[in-house]
């Protein structure tokens, strides 16, 4: 077969192709060239699943086969995965892309109802209805053929040639072909709902995968944080045990400090209610802390005065708000001891007192230390003074007692020379006073070798128990293993003679003096004991003292060596005493130990 | 305007002397035959005020006269300044929407392409325009390139350029003629596998096997690998198309695999025939494209173009300009107004707007241009 395709001119000059009257190789030609159409068209149709690219397909082979200038592709909403709660239908593909203008439309478009129930509709713009079919930019006209795809929505074909004619044959020709597109593009729209789903299925797993990712890291930071936490809560609690432990530490320490306190520590409220107080307590008033603790000041039975005072310095405190210091003294079997109280104000935030600590110390020891450095003083004076006189005295006595024993001696009268005795004996006593005067000096040289106390005992011992024959008295000596010491013995033993002279005389007949020597607390003791009736307190104050004597004919000198003498050795006299007897300790340091 | 001797100087000293005006651009169509250093005209050329385009083509018409050598110029009005499209082959190319601008203009003005003719791509290209621009203008145009090698050829102010179009609308309404006057010698024929611009078998059999049958058969010879580009050139390929030209699609080449090598993209499953052409035919159709524009515009021709395809050249060697003298006499005929000039190309381009944009291979186009 040979044909000839000579020319056509495409506007206006379009020849026409079809003709009345075919011959049979014209129609033979024509049979081919719709096989060949057909054939390419249904090849091109569901070569792809994407929708869009089997419609560019199936258009790329109509379009120029045919000459149309405008090919769209529309679907109803209801099947577009993404857009099936609308009723309107979607403009899916055109080409070209010059002539599009509305990408949507309802499905009451003329375009719908005018190919409801039809196998296609065909309208140029000859009719007046072809306006209405237009929904595309610069189309004024030509013709349109709206092709259905079976329920999905329609083709709609433009050519620009206004007698193009599309009829029932041609439509039948291309039925079985537009329905296989038709099937084809639920196919690739079946596919897009798949793809659709399964990307939604992707992403609803990459959204559950990163969600649970997140929360597993926010688990994480979670517990990381809540790990961190619970290592600074350990920490802290750690921290607060040891701080516990330390405060329990600390306040058993200051438990210890304050119940071994020697001191009294009470604390009382406003009410003046014993709130505490510690174990000192039953020292002083021979009652024990849980019986005073939750007592008023008057219940206590201090003694009314004692309560008083402190009932009247507790209102002071905390009406006032400040400290308060005070001195009272409190009587005992033993004797008189000192207290020093101190009252001190405790605040609330407001800055109102509610309760007052109160701690009031034994200052006897104190008190007596006072006195002791009092005496001292005086016997400082003392000794100086006799230093001074001794020197200006004893000489002007030297000269007269020679001269009373050069006068007696030329005396021949018995009584003369007895009187002239007397008065040489009266100068000589005067002298041995001025000696002990002299011996009261601090500063007076001693000479301290290595002696042992029990060897100078035993060396004036026959003195001493004739002494004690002498008063009806004995002596009872118990001497002790001691080690040596550096003493003056001269001095040592003029102490010892004193103190023992001093035992002697204040025991009637038959009294027993005892002198021991011994070891106690690495000190060397000397104790000096007799069983007279003691010392009343007025003179106890006042031992040591010189010059003070209860004796008739003492000089109160005595006992006042005595102290300075073992001050010298920087030893130390203490005094026990009571109505069975006194007792003088003489404590030798270990600093004088040879 | 016609220019024998391609020099630099000759060129740039006729470009100014045409005096053109502001909104107007020369199309200059250099033919390959000691063509001058192009970078260098364009230098010169873009000192002076003028917009020009060109391309660079196996051949140049003046008149009915084909020239292996020269330079044609043509002066066209237009609305926009010419688009430079690098690249087409990339197929990443954004053309503007120019649909807006035509629209207000009221006319179907004309587009003209031309387009290096040895770039792939070129039917991708086409479709881009015409998706961009429709049926608001009439589309004429031509593949320009160098027989020898595939090398730049076309210009502009920016540069020379190859896998390149420019495109032009001009300021003018147009009527467009097509016809190859090629004769179906066998068929249908089915491409039953191809890839880009090689078919690779025909009725599911190898390529070459099938066209070497049909033509051995209607020649008598026997045709080869190697002899056959002695035949490609008569024994090419349509592919039928209703209420316009048929598509002449001619094979350049053949691979040792039998695969048949093409211009353009033939698609899968496309119904073709294979056609011969013989001078007779070939010549009549340029007659019946002359007579389809009688007595409908008469003095109101702006000019006439004609873009000839190099292989019907080929196959009419001399009577090249019978054919032309065919157009030229008809366009006297009917306008008024003879035969303006135009190139031998590769491929050609013509469309009303109102199909597909297709290109042409072995095909006289033929337009003229009113106001």
């Amino acid at each position: 077969m040979e044909m000839v395709f000579s020319s056509i001119i495409i506007r206006p000059l379009l020849l026409g192709h079809f003709m009345n009257n075919f011959s049979d190789a014209n129609q033979t030609a024509e049979i081919i060239s719709d096989m060949s159409f057909l054939y390419e068209l249904s090849l091109s149709i569901g070569r792809s699943l994407d929708l869009v690219d089997n419609c560019e397909k199936f258009l790329k082979i109509l379009m120029p086969r045919k000459n149309y200038s405008y090919g769209a592709i529309w679907i109803k909403d209801k099947y577009l995965s993404n857009l099936s709660e609308t009723e309107n239908t979607t403009l899916i593909y055109a080409k070209p892309r010059y002539y599009i203008r509305d990408t949507e439309m309802p499905l009451s478009h003329p375009l719908f109802t005018e190919v409801a129930g039809r196998d296609y509709a065909t309208i140029n713009s000859r009719d007046r209805k072809f306006s209405s079919f237009i929904n595309e930019h610069n189309i004024k006209e030509g013709t349109f053929v709206i092709l259905p795809l079976g329920q999905l929505g329609f083709l709609k074909i433009y050519t620009a040639n206004k007698d193009y004619i599309y009829d029932d044959r041609t439509a039948r020709k291309m039925r079985s072909v537009l329905d296989k597109f038709a099937i084809s593009l639920e196919g690739c729209l079946s596919h897009e709902n798949l793809i659709a789903e399964i990307r939604q299925r992707r992403q609803t797993e990459t959204e559950l995968k990163k969600a649970r990712e997140e929360l597993e890291t926010r688990v994480q930071e979670r517990t990381c944080e809540l790990v961190a936490l619970n290592q600074d809560l350990l920490a802290e609690v750690i921290e607060r045990k040891k701080t516990e432990s330390s405060l329990r530490q600390l306040q058993a320490q200051y438990q210890a400090l304050v119940e071994n306190n020697p001191d009294i520590i009470m604390r009382f409220d406003k009410e003046l209610r014993c709130l505490y107080a510690n174990p000192a307590i039953e020292f002083v008033t021979g009652k024990l802390a849980e019986d005073v603790i939750g007592k008023c000041i008057w219940d206590m039975d201090f003694g009314i005065e004692k309560d008083k005072t402190l009932q009247k310095h507790l209102m002071s405190v905390i009406e006032s708000g400040e400290q308060l210091r005070f001195e009272s003294e409190q009587a005992h079997s033993h004797g008189v001891r000192y207290y020093q109280t101190h009252f001190v104000p405790e605040f609330a935030n407001n800055r109102a007192v509610v309760s007052v600590l109160g701690i009031s110390r034994d200052v006897t020891e104190h008190k007596l230390f006072e006195k002791e450095i009092a005496r001292l003083d005086r016997l400082g004076v003392v000794g100086q003074m006799a230093a001074s006189i001794g020197h200006e005295v004893r000489n002007p006595m030297t000269t007269v007692r020679g001269y009373l024993q050069l006068y007696q001696r030329r005396l021949t009268s018995v009584k003369d020379r007895e009187t002239f005795s007397i008065m040489v004996e009266e100068i000589d006593r005067a002298n041995a006073i001025i000696t002990e005067f002299l011996s009261l000096a601090r500063n007076k040289a001693v000479d301290l070798k290595k002696n042992n106390l029990n060897e100078i005992i035993k060396v004036i011992l026959p003195l001493i128990q004739a002494d004690a024959l002498h008063r009806g008295n004995s002596i009872n000596v118990e001497l002790g293993k001691i080690f040596d010491l550096r003493l003056d013995e001269k001095e040592i033993r003029q102490c010892i003679l004193n103190l023992v002279r001093n035992a002697l005389e204040a025991m009637s007949d038959g009294g027993v003096v005892t002198i021991k020597t011994y070891i106690e607390n690495e000190d060397v003791v000397l104790s000096i004991s007799d069983e007279g009736k003691g010392i009343d307190s007025r003179t106890f104050d006042r031992l040591g003292t010189p010059f003070f004597t209860t004796k008739e004919n003492g000089t109160g000198l005595g006992l006042a060596v005595c102290y300075s003498i073992v001050a010298r050795h920087k030893a130390k006299i203490d005094v026990e005493t009571g109505s069975s007897g006194t007792i003088f300790y003489v404590r030798f340091a270990d600093e004088n130990r040879e | 305007m016609y220019i024998k001797h391609s020099t630099i100087s000759n060129i740039v000293k006729a470009v100014i002397q045409l005096s053109v005006k502001e909104d107007t651009v020369v199309l200059l169509a250099i033919a390959d035959k000691n063509k001058p250093d192009i970078p260098e005209l364009i230098r010169q050329l873009n000192q002076t005020d003028v917009t020009f385009i060109g391309g660079i083509f196996p051949g140049v018409i003046d008149g009915n006269n084909c020239y292996e050598e020269g330079t044609k110029l043509f002066v066209l009005p237009v609305i926009e300044q010419p688009l430079l499209v690098k690249n087409i082959s990339q197929n990443s190319f954004q053309l503007p929407e120019w649909a807006n601008s035509m629209e207000k203009a009221g006319k179907k003005y004309m587009a003209m392409i031309i387009i290096d003719g040895f770039s792939s791509n070129i039917s991708g290209f086409l479709t881009n325009v015409f998706d961009s621009l429709g049926g608001s203008v009439s589309y004429i145009g031509g593949g320009a390139g160098c027989i020898q090698k595939h090398q730049p050829c076309i210009f502009t102010p920016e540069g020379f350029f190859q896998d390149a179009a420019v495109i032009a609308v001009v300021r003018s309404e147009g009527l467009l003629g097509v016809g190859h006057g090629f004769k179906r010698l066998a068929g249908p024929i089915i491409v039953t596998r191809t890839y880009d611009n090689v078919i690779a078998e025909l009725n599911w059999e190898n390529a070459f096997t099938v066209y070497k049958k049909i033509v051995e058969r209607n020649c008598g010879q026997i045709v080869t690998m190697d002899n056959f580009l002695e035949f490609s050139n008569d024994y090419l390929f349509i592919l039928t198309r209703e209420c316009s030209e048929d598509v002449v699609r001619t094979p350049i080449g053949v691979r040792l695999s039998g695969e048949l090598i093409f211009f353009c993209e033939v698609p899968e499953n496309t119904v073709l025939y294979i056609a011969k052409g013989e001078q007779n035919s070939i010549l009549e159709a340029a007659g019946q494209i002359g007579r389809g524009h009688q007595g409908l515009l008469g003095e109101s021709i702006r000019t006439t173009m004609v873009f000839e395809c190099m292989g019907r050249r080929a196959i009419l060697q001399e009577k090249i300009e019978l054919e032309l003298a065919t157009v030229n006499d008809d366009l006297i005929k009917n306008f008024g107004v003879g035969l303006a000039g135009g190139m031998l190309t590769f491929g050609e381009i013509a469309s009303d707007g109102n199909g597909f944009l297709e290109y042409y291979n072995k095909t006289l186009v033929v337009g003229a241009f009113y106001e």
